[in-house]
């Protein structure tokens, strides 16, 4: 089980974070704290794997952005390289060739797709077409309220 | 928001209607939602409400969320989970499901339950074999968007095999063989060539091949297997993936323990010993040492002990201890002429004196006062450890007693 997922960039900043366990606010600053100074301290030639305390972290670089994943001793190293990789996909396929800036200003976004790729710390649908048409029905539902609050203020004359 | 107790009923309550509704979208969501928070409360809630969904006639999307929004759950608090013969069988149906993301997040649910009470759910080894059986068999373009990067519903696979390690090698022999089978094809599929020059190809591939190896070193049995799975991992040993030689000697270190393996694991002694001195990366390092470790016996102590000292004065502070430890415990073990021992030992206080604990010299005088032949040799080399013109405060405890008694 995938016990927790944090995105951050180069420079140390957190981008995105993903709790599959309940901690404590201070628990989690001071995880982040940590694991952030280790990863980025590593050379690029070293593995993508570590063991810290009693969880194995597997990372790996993106341009700018570091995707590094916290998962239990019995769990599939490689594997957990490829599932990091299959979000980076997801992202791509989403938001078009993804960049930092897109997931500092869509986060939400973000968000969802991790909701219906990986549930409670497990995988739950690994087809991107999947995956992506949920994404999408989620925000055609979003537009249409959107459209509804809209249309009833302009009935008010408000808009 | 946890000491209000209404805010809180009115969310389930909103909660609840969502997942009544028709429309598939706000179930996903409400499930989701569900996951997200998980506490208590919507334990007790929700727990025997989701089981519906695995059984209804319902989308397939809604059926894989409810399966891990009810491990959760069961997660959060195994105690208010109930289910009767009649839906464990139906849960293990899911193994059997034809849409493969269903059986995916299925697998991980039936895994936390197996785990909690394997004898109620042993019907699921023949369907996690027939269906490990059905994927391995065919071809990867019959899994269209479930293929990834040519390797067919891998997650799915991966999961069966974790699956299939809570229980021992199956008893029925028709089971048994069929299984045999597969893992055979997954170890031969790891020799034919590459089809994507990409990485996440090569990655995924042997994602798959070490869970198999997993299952193989768990079960246990086939020692060809066994010895196959040695030979192939000693192939990763040379690669050039940092992360496979990681791994290699990470799977090594369990396939030592097995008395089919162990052999065959020792004829790789020559390269893990240069991967002690050549690798980079500390991590890879430590695994080394580990297998050396593990593969040790009498017949090979010797020279991997020489081989620690020898990596320990140079090596990482952080893994010293350890080593040290290791070290005391492999001479001591294996050591069949005690002049060598006490030679080691007092080599390893020189090196590493800081990392050695009470335990370790308190072993040594040990060894001095029951043995008399070793005595006027212990106190000979004691004298000479003093000479150096810098000593460490173990050292000159270790030769006070020895020079002290004989």
């Amino acid at each position: 089980m995938i016990q927790f997922i944090l995105l951050f960039s180069r420079q140390g900043k957190l981008r995105l974070q993903k709790w599959y366990t309940s901690q404590t606010e201070k628990s989690k600053k001071k995880i982040t704290r940590e694991l952030i100074a280790t990863v980025l301290s590593r050379k690029p030639k070293m593995s993508s794997f570590l063991e810290w305390k009693d969880l194995k972290i597997v990372y790996k670089r993106y341009a700018s952005l570091y995707f590094c994943c916290a998962i239990e001793q019995e769990d599939n190293e490689l594997l957990t390289l490829e599932t990091i990789h299959r979000y980076v996909e997801l992202l791509d396929k989403y938001f078009g060739s993804v960049c930092e800036l897109d997931i500092i200003f869509n986060f939400e976004k973000a968000y969802f797709i991790f909701d219906e790729f990986i549930l409670g710390g497990e995988i739950q649908e690994t087809s991107k077409k999947s995956v992506l048409k949920a994404i999408n029905d989620q925000d055609v539902i979003q537009e249409e309220e959107l459209e509804e609050k809209r249309s009833v203020l302009e009935d008010l004359g408000l808009a | 928001m946890n000491s209000n107790i209404e805010m809180k009923q009115l969310i389930i309550q909103n909660i609840r209607n969502d997942i009544q509704s028709q429309n598939p979208i706000f179930i996903n969501l409400a499930l989701q939602c569900v996951v997200n928070i998980g506490d208590k409360e919507m334990a007790a809630a929700f727990t025997n409400e989701i089981p519906r969904l695995l059984y209804q006639d319902i989308i397939d999307s809604v059926k894989q969320s409810a399966a891990l929004c009810l491990l959760r759950l069961h997660r959060t608090s195994p105690e208010s989970l109930h289910l009767n013969t009649e839906r464990t069988g139906r849960i293990i149906h899911l193994l059997n499901h034809q849409h493969l993301g269903t059986a995916t997040s299925a697998v991980s649910l039936i895994d936390a339950l197996v785990k909690r009470n394997p004898d109620e759910y042993k019907g699921c080894i023949s369907l996690a074999v027939s269906r490990l059986s059905k994927i391995v068999t065919s071809s990867y373009t019959d899994f269209q968007d479930y293929t990834y990067y040519f390797v067919s519903a891998l997650w799915l696979c991966v999961k069966l095999l974790r699956l299939l390690q809570n229980y021992p090698s199956p008893d029925d022999r028709s089971i048994r063989s069929r299984l045999n089978e597969c893992l055979d094809i997954m170890l031969n599929k790891a020799q034919e060539p590459l089809k994507s020059k990409k990485v996440q190809h090569s990655n995924i591939r042997n994602a798959v091949l070490f869970e198999a190896i997993n299952l193989i070193i768990h079960m246990d049995c086939e020692s060809t297997l066994l010895v196959r799975a040695c030979n192939q991992l000693g192939q990763f040993l040379q690669n050039r993936e940092t992360n496979l030689r990681y791994l290699a000697l990470e799977s090594m270190c369990l396939l030592a323990t097995s008395e089919f393996s162990h052999e065959a694991v020792k004829k790789h002694q020559e390269t893990v010993i240069n991967a002690l001195k050549s690798e980079r990366d500390v991590g890879v390092r430590q695994r080394a040492v580990d297998l050396l470790y593990a593969m040790c016996d009498r017949s090979n102590a010797q020279d991997i002990v020489q081989e620690m000292l020898t990596y320990l004065e140079t090596a990482d502070y952080t893994i010293r201890e350890e080593m040290v430890l290791k070290i005391a415990i492999l001479s001591g073990k294996y050591a069949i002429d005690y002049k060598w021992y006490l030679d080691v030992m007092l080599k390893l206080i020189r090196i590493a004196g800081d990392f050695v604990s009470e335990e370790v010299w308190y072993h040594v005088i040990q060894v001095v006062v029951n043995r008399n032949d070793v005595q006027s040799y212990a106190a000979k080399i004691a004298f000479e450890a003093l000479q150096a013109p810098a000593c460490h405060e173990n050292m000159v405890k270790v030769a006070r007693y020895i020079l002290g008694e004989y």
